[in-house]
């Protein structure tokens, strides 16, 4: 009962002053701008899109000959809802990936775009929750404890019989409100505008997504509230609380997490991508040569010109060019052990900031992560596959044809007649060709991916908490 | 007077909690940005020496050959490869530098980016933003200058201080002055020495090489900071002048400061690509495609009414398909120019931008290197199929059914191999470019200045 007078008063308080008003105002201006803009640019995307989709398929309808499958096809990545919100990792919202037989993909060049949007962050939902929020969050609570101090209030307060804990925790409930009652509004607003202006359909994953982008926020600016709680009840002046705690902010949300990946490349450092390839070249030369040279030996020793009719000797060539081959994957290998060893090292260390776990929360949460980039290349890498095997099975449908039109000499005569029959058969048209079929991950499986930071952030929670009750035990009201 | 305004202003400011902090930090964070910056500079450094040691190697390897027209066949198969030198102030102000390749190949039309790249490389360094000078001063400075100055009037007139300095016969304006001149002193100078601690460290330690001009354009862009910093000074002092208690001074601060450098520059670029939309490349290369194949059915319709072609009207349809070709491709790239400019002039309604595009074009990393860079490929390629299509010409080959034979053994020169140069500004250069965005940011400076003046005047002390 007494805690819901305290977290009354501590309300009261918040609501009629300016930081309120402030929050409100810097909330709805923002989060409603961002997703305008975003949403907009999203529509663009799928117009965008839908043109490229048409463009890849004429492509490949207007095609007649089997070589040309050997080129490759064009394919387009599904537009991901989500993004309105979270642009996450991938550059744009749409992108064409040129596919090819055997494992190789071509992807657009990244630089071949406005340049002044690589010199600035995107204002999107991750953005605004990690650091202006973060910032409202902290300016809210800066001087819940050391302001009554100064003023006195505290000293009034606590002389009823009121447990400090239940005081505490009032003003954590009370404060916290206070800063999600503006954003909540404003969230569920920005939803709606997002929801109106596009054709996105509120419907499961998207919901789903939505819905724990929410909650995660909340978590995330829990533990921010509670480090300023916990700043505030070590301080006795409301300006040495808030000067501490924008350098807090400073060090924890701006500088850990943007040096950190800079860090950890001085300690694990990385060869350069073209000296792996330099490797792989040298490699390859070497065994060319030496091939050549074998096969020369062999015609000496043999006398003979065509060495390949002898099966021992083809055999060991083969073996020869197996191992190459394994060679250079272990080379590729290690390279992307290494890769990934940094990556992995560089989000331990940024993880010291409450602000990592957020994003790469977000981005997971909204499919827009590494492990989606992971599958959305692997996926890629199978529709290669497949588009390979569709490009054989041609060729075979095609030569068939030739041998059954060969005489006996060898020679190939096909009449037009027969050219006009073929082609009406439609044994030639590509229209039966695989489509790339991409799903974004499933909520569950995004869920399972954030797990560890989730449960970062509670600890993170927990932990500011009980440091501001500690602290707050012992703080003394007579200065 | 002025001095003795100006040396309580730093007293008061020196002996403060919120100074020995702000320093402690400060000093850290540019040593700490220069030290990584600069040792990323240096490993991208050995990276591109090594790289082009390998294209020379390759270069008199094949020089080397003792057959020739083996010689031509692989000179003829060879994609060489154009290495882009990183730009040594990217130390200070990274800008596009991490966003454009280090090396082109002289073969594709546009470099490709392979499956492999997609995945090799550390994702943690796009996801966050680069701690260079640039970034410091733009997002940490502003705000510990900021922080510096959000109560030093109405802070002073809450605590009675006020009152009894201007009882005494001290002018307003000396006053105001007095603390503009101290609180800034108090803040640019820490920032001057970690400045110079990184300085030293750079040159020291030579993960970059100084020369004259380098160190110009580090002077020079140490001088933009401290403007920026006086800019975000005199907003600070503006809303200290208009605001009567400490508490909502530093709301409105940071308040100014959330929209002003989180907000304003980076939803212009968004704003301005949906305000002056362009057609996505792909769709421009489809419509590329698209001419090109008019021109060859025109070229079939010929060939069907005359069976030796009529070269005159062949001609004639080629030059048309390559002339709309060029006009499609002005009219893509006057489009993105359009864009690139609205989005500049939008972000420059917050003096972040300004700065930004201040510090990176002296750095010669803003749009220009884009620009310069996108035009050295394109001459680079250019120049390759010249140099291929000039064996060709000269009749140096015989086309046998062994291959190619070449007439002249000494057909082949190194040096003759096309080089990648791409245009870099100098220094004078670039400085006059930035001079647009220099001057905004002192406009800013001075405009608030006055304003505050003109507030204080009529500031009620009691």
């Amino acid at each position: 009962m007494l805690l819901i007078h305290v977290v009354r008063k501590e309300l009261l308080d918040q609501l009629r002053s300016l930081r309120f008003a402030i929050t409100c105002g810097v909330c709805l201006v923002v989060l409603m701008l961002s997703s305008i803009v975003l949403t907009r640019d999203y529509r663009e995307a799928q117009s965008t899109y839908n043109m490229n989709r048409v463009i890849h398929r004429n492509d490949l309808e207007q095609r007649t000959d089997v070589r040309s499958l050997w080129e490759g096809v064009t394919v387009d990545r599904p537009l991901n809802p989500l993004n309105t919100m979270v642009r996450g990792l991938s550059d744009g919202l749409t992108e064409s990936v040129k596919i090819q037989p055997g494992n190789r993909l071509d992807f657009p060049e990244r630089w071949e775009q406005n340049p002044i949007l690589a010199l600035f962050p995107s204002v999107d939902y991750v953005f605004i929750v990690g650091i202006i929020m973060s910032l409202l969050a902290l300016a809210l609570s800066y001087d819940s404890v050391s302001a009554e101090a100064e003023s006195g209030v505290l000293r009034l307060l606590m002389s009823y019989s009121v447990p400090r804990d239940t005081v505490l925790l009032g003003k954590w409930i009370g404060g916290y409100i206070s800063l999600m009652a503006p954003f909540t509004v404003a969230f569920v607003l920005s939803v709606l505008v997002s929801l109106l202006y596009s054709e996105v359909e509120l419907r499961g994953n998207v919901a789903l997504g939505l819905l724990s982008l929410y909650g995660l926020a909340m978590l995330y600016l829990a533990a921010i509230f509670s480090l300023g709680l916990f700043i505030s009840s070590c301080t006795r002046l409301a300006s040495t609380s808030i000067t501490v705690l924008l350098l807090v902010w400073v060090v924890f949300i701006l500088a850990i997490p943007n040096t950190a990946p800079y860090f950890v490349g001085q300690l694990l450092p990385l060869p350069s991508r073209e000296s792996i390839d330099r490797e792989k070249q040298a490699m390859e030369r070497d065994a060319l040569t030496k091939f050549q040279q074998m096969i020369k030996d062999e015609q000496e020793r043999t006398s003979r010109e065509d060495v390949w009719a002898d099966e021992a000797f083809r055999v060991e060539i083969e073996a020869r060019q197996q191992n190459l081959q394994e060679e250079m994957e272990k080379v590729d290998g290690s390279f992307g052990a290494q890769v990934r060893s940094q990556t992995r090292w560089s989000g331990i260390v940024a993880r010291i900031s409450p602000l990592t776990s957020f994003k790469l929360a977000a981005f997971d949460l909204a499919s827009a992560g590494l492990a989606q980039e992971e599958r959305y290349v692997a996926s890629l890498k199978a529709y290669s596959e497949s588009w390979q095997a569709y490009t054989e099975e041609k060729q075979k449908i095609w030569e068939d044809f030739m041998d059954s039109r060969r005489d006996d000499n060898g020679r190939v005569l096909i009449s037009s007649e027969d050219m006009e029959q073929f082609r009406r058969d439609n044994r030639l048209g590509f229209s039966d060709a695989p489509g790339y079929d991409f799903a974004y991950m499933s909520f569950a499986d995004r869920l399972s991916e954030v797990s560890l930071d989730l449960l970062l952030l509670v600890i993170w929670n927990i932990l500011f908490f009980l440091l501001a009750y500690l602290s707050f035990l012992r703080y003394e009201l007579t200065g | 007077m002025l001095i003795l305004q100006i040396r309580k202003e730093i007293v008061y400011n020196v002996l403060s909690f919120r100074f020995a902090a702000t320093y402690v930090l400060l000093f850290l964070l540019v040593l700490v940005s220069m030290f990584l910056m600069g040792n990323e500079h240096r490993t991208r450094m050995e990276h591109y020496t090594r790289t082009e040691a390998a294209q020379r190697n390759r270069l008199e390897e094949l020089s080397k050959m003792p057959d020739a027209s083996q010689q031509y066949r692989e000179v003829n198969q060879e994609a060489f490869l154009g290495v882009r030198q990183p730009e040594g102030m990217s130390v200070l102000a990274r800008g596009l530098e991490s966003s454009l390749p280090t090396q082109v190949s002289s073969r594709q039309h546009w470099a490709l980016v392979s499956s492999d790249d997609r995945l090799a490389r550390n994702v943690m360094l796009d996801i966050f933003q680069t701690p260079d000078l640039a970034y410091v001063v733009n997002v940490v400075l502003s705000l510990l200058a900021l922080l510096f100055v959000f109560d030093s009037v109405c802070g002073e007139k809450e605590r009675g201080t006020l009152k009894v300095l201007l009882s005494n016969s001290v002018p307003r304006d000396s006053v105001l002055l007095g603390k503009w001149v101290g609180g800034y002193l108090s803040i640019a100078t820490p920032f001057a020495v970690a400045v110079l601690g990184g300085f030293l460290y750079l040159s020291l330690s030579g993960a970059i090489q100084f020369d004259s001009e380098g160190v110009g354009r580090f002077a020079a862009i140490t001088a933009v900071s401290f403007l920026h910093i006086a800019a975000f000074f005199s907003l600070g002092l503006f809303i200290s002048t208009a605001t009567h208690r400490a508490s909502t001074a530093l709301l409105m601060s940071l308040m100014v400061w959330i929209c002003w450098i989180l907000v304003v520059p980076n939803v212009a670029p968004v704003v301005a690509r949906l305000a002056a939309p362009v057609a996505s490349r792909q769709v421009i290369d489809a419509e590329l495609r698209a001419i090109d194949r008019e021109a060859d059915l025109l070229h079939q319709a010929i060939r069907k009414r005359k069976v030796y072609g009529d070269e005159k009207e062949s001609e004639r349809i080629d030059k048309e398909a390559e002339h709309s070709k060029k006009k499609l491709e002005q009219f893509y790239e006057d489009r993105l120019t359009r864009q690139v400019t609205l989005g500049k002039n939008l972000a420059r309604l917050s003096p972040s931008a300004s700065y930004l595009f201040a510090v990176t074009r002296i750095a010669g990393t803003g749009s220009t290197q884009f620009d310069n860079f996108r035009a050295a490929v394109y001459r680079f390629q250019e120049e390759h199929s010249e140099y291929q299509r000039s064996f060709w010409d000269s009749n140096l080959v015989e086309w046998g059914s062994g291959g190619p034979t070449v007439k002249r053994d000494d057909w082949f020169d190194a040096a003759d191999v096309p080089q990648f140069a791409m245009y870099q500004e100098n220094f004078n250069e670039a400085v006059a470019a930035a001079l647009f965005d220099i001057l905004l940011l002192a406009v800013i400076t001075v405009l608030f200045f006055m304003l505050s003046f003109a507030f204080f005047l009529r500031y009620d002390i009691t």
